[in-house]
């Protein structure tokens, strides 16, 4: 399993103020799955994102991520975890502003100990996974919401990490690049076989998903395969980039 | 630790004009520190050699009125240890408005007192004097010199003939302070005076330096209503002093220092509290807070040492600045200012502990931020 949820418990707050954000929920992913979490605003998907993502620690209950307990871990190899194994797509500010988008993309990989150079040369080559490649230089005040959201999920793989978490990953921008972003993240799932989880109110969202899982109320009250439907995804430009990363990944050890 | 560096200097750039004004704040008052300590220094150091110099004697006495009798220099004399005992009289007198030093000294004797003569010659006989350049006072012309001897002898005016102009007296009494020095024989003065065989200072040297103690106070109970100093007396007063006016110096340096550290608050609170975003997402992505507590101390080091180095440099080039001003002011401050190792050394550490003391309390809102508070506030 890449991830498994079991009997999970949230609780916010104590004493007489308490906030159940997730209730009794049990979920098993396979490596590979895109995992779109559906729900109205406070249903309890983005607590379920961050405990996948071993950014949180549940109250009661288990998360099992690759593997690995994070509800146990102490925060110091929580972070390690992160590094290594989880990308992260904030619904917003997601990149340091005063880096370019190569030295964004390029931190997470130099934080685990990769040269720079290295780093770097991933960095461009992700950024091209993504249609960056001439926007490696800039800051991210000279790039568009979209060119942003895109430097972003590049930098979330940045690790070649065996998670991906994505929140809203289609809120902050328009239409055209909303689809850009899907047909992206199909792709990378493609050729990465990265397991990737999605919270969203976009029903657009789940034309990518290989499950939909549906939340209300901290509970999971639909877990449903969709049926496949088609997206436009550039699979061959893909490919050839994902072949030129993995030549990289050789040199870097990933 | 590349990240941390791409971190810290990527920080630095975009935030560059804030951190400068930061490092000037506190490289303000390091410089403050470090030139009150160079000009502190000096002047101790210039006082006490020249008090060595001056110290052609092992043992002063002096007294306000002119009441030691010259009879005493016979009878030191003749004491076993002692090798001269030199009695001289130093009024305070007034030339042009100017206030001068009026000192009589036995003619017989005066190569003990090493005149530097710039031009002219040394007195002759009653009436002439050699007078200290600094009267502007030309060889040949006669002046005329007010002077008080004291509540009971009120004002009296002299006149004496200028023979000689001279750059210094007992090697460097003159010193940084301007005396104004009018050097005449003992008997004229003690004649014009009307004091008959008194003096007022008598400089007695020994042969046996063991024996200065003894001798110090077998003297200082024999003139009890005089000052006897020995030369380790008076360079403790100068130590006492110097001490005095240090700690002076440390509280003034320290309150600099404490707004210094208190701006270095503000503007650090502020930065971390605009990156708050930025440490969330750096903590969120996995990159430890040891590495971005790193990068923050980084920063308030590069900030410390860059105001500690230039603060120290600046002081001592402000101290030899305002000693050049003084001068030119026609103020005699001729002190030497010397570059020492402790300066750099001083500036550095105070400032990085003002830098670290004023980034503490931000620091620790660095080390405690949870990734999720800001991510959640980021909705």
């Amino acid at each position: 399993m890449a991830v498994e949820l079991r009997r999970v418990y949230k609780i916010y707050g104590n004493g007489s103020v308490k906030t159940v954000a997730l209730e009794d929920v049990s979920l098993t992913v396979s490596p590979g799955e895109v995992v779109v979490l559906m729900g109205p605003s406070g249903s309890g998907k983005t607590t379920m994102l961050n405990l996948i993502a071993a950014l949180d620690k549940p109250t009661r209950g288990d998360v099992i991520v690759l593997g690995v307990n994070v509800a146990s871990m102490p925060e110091k190899s929580l972070e390690r975890f992160r590094l290594k194994n989880v990308g992260y797509l904030f619904q917003s500010y997601n990149l340091v502003p005063y880096l370019t988008a190569e030295q964004n993309v390029a931190l997470p990989l130099i934080a685990l100990g990769v040269r720079k150079e290295l780093a770097l040369l991933r960095a461009r080559v992700l950024l091209e996974l993504v249609g960056l490649e001439k926007a490696a230089k800039l800051y991210p005040s000279q790039m568009s919401g979209g060119m942003q959201q895109r430097a972003a999920i590049a930098r979330a793989l940045s690790t070649n990490p065996p998670i991906l978490v994505l929140d809203e990953p289609t809120s902050n921008v328009d239409l055209d690049n909303a689809s850009a972003v899907l047909g992206l993240i199909a792709a990378i799932n493609k050729v990465t076989k990265a397991t990737v989880f999605v919270a969203t109110h976009d029903p657009e969202v789940a034309r990518i998903a290989t499950r939909v899982v549906y939340v209300r109320g901290g509970r999971i009250y639909e877990n449903v395969e969709p049926p496949r439907r088609d997206l436009k995804i550039d699979l061959e430009k893909a490919l050839e980039v994902y072949q030129k990363l993995r030549r990289v990944d050789e040199l870097i050890g990933l | 630790m590349e990240h941390v560096l791409l971190i810290t200097f990527g920080d630095f750039k975009a935030r560059l004009g804030r951190y400068l004004l930061t490092a000037l704040a506190i490289g303000v008052s390091v410089a403050l520190l470090v030139a009150l300590m160079a000009v502190s220094d000096a002047t101790r150091a210039y006082v006490e050699q020249t008090l060595y110099k001056v110290y052609p004697a092992d043992i002063m006495i002096y007294s306000e009125a002119v009441n030691i009798p010259t009879s005493v220099l016979d009878s030191l004399k003749r004491l076993q240890h002692v090798e001269t005992a030199e009695g001289i009289v130093i009024i305070t007198g007034t030339y042009r408005g100017q206030v001068v030093s009026i000192v009589g000294v036995p003619l017989k004797d005066v190569d003990y007192f090493a005149i530097d003569l710039k031009e002219g010659r040394l007195p002759g006989g009653g009436g002439e004097a050699v007078v200290e350049e600094s009267l502007a006072a030309a060889v040949g012309s006669e002046i005329t010199l007010k002077i008080y001897s004291g509540p009971a002898g009120g004002e009296k005016t002299v006149k004496v003939k200028v023979v000689g102009v001279m750059r210094s007296f007992l090697r460097g009494f003159v010193g940084a302070f301007r005396l104004n020095l009018v050097v005449v024989p003992l008997d004229w003065l003690q004649e014009s005076l009307g004091t008959g065989p008194f003096v007022n200072a008598v400089l007695v040297t020994v042969r046996d330096k063991s024996y200065v103690k003894p001798l110090y106070s077998a003297l200082k109970e024999t003139f009890s209503e005089a000052q006897v100093y020995t030369q380790e007396s008076l360079l403790e007063t100068v130590s006492q002093v110097f001490n005095a006016l240090n700690t002076v110096f440390a509280a003034i340096s320290g309150a600099a220092l404490a707004t210094a550290a208190i701006t270095t608050f503000a503007v650090m609170s502020i930065t971390v509290r605009e990156r708050l975003r930025e440490f969330g997402l750096f903590k969120a992505m996995g990159i430890s807070t040891r590495d971005v507590l790193i990068s923050v101390v980084l920063e308030v080091c590069i900030i410390g040492a860059s105001a500690g180095i230039g603060g120290a440099v600046a002081g001592f080039y402000g101290a030899n600045l305002v000693k050049q001003v003084l001068i030119n002011m026609g103020i005699n401050f001729n002190v030497p200012i010397e570059f020492r190792p402790h300066y750099p050394a001083l500036g550095l550490f105070t400032s990085l502990l003002v830098a670290m003391a004023g980034a503490l309390s931000p620091l620790y809102r660095v080390a405690t931020l949870r990734p999720l508070e800001i991510i959640q506030s980021w909705r």
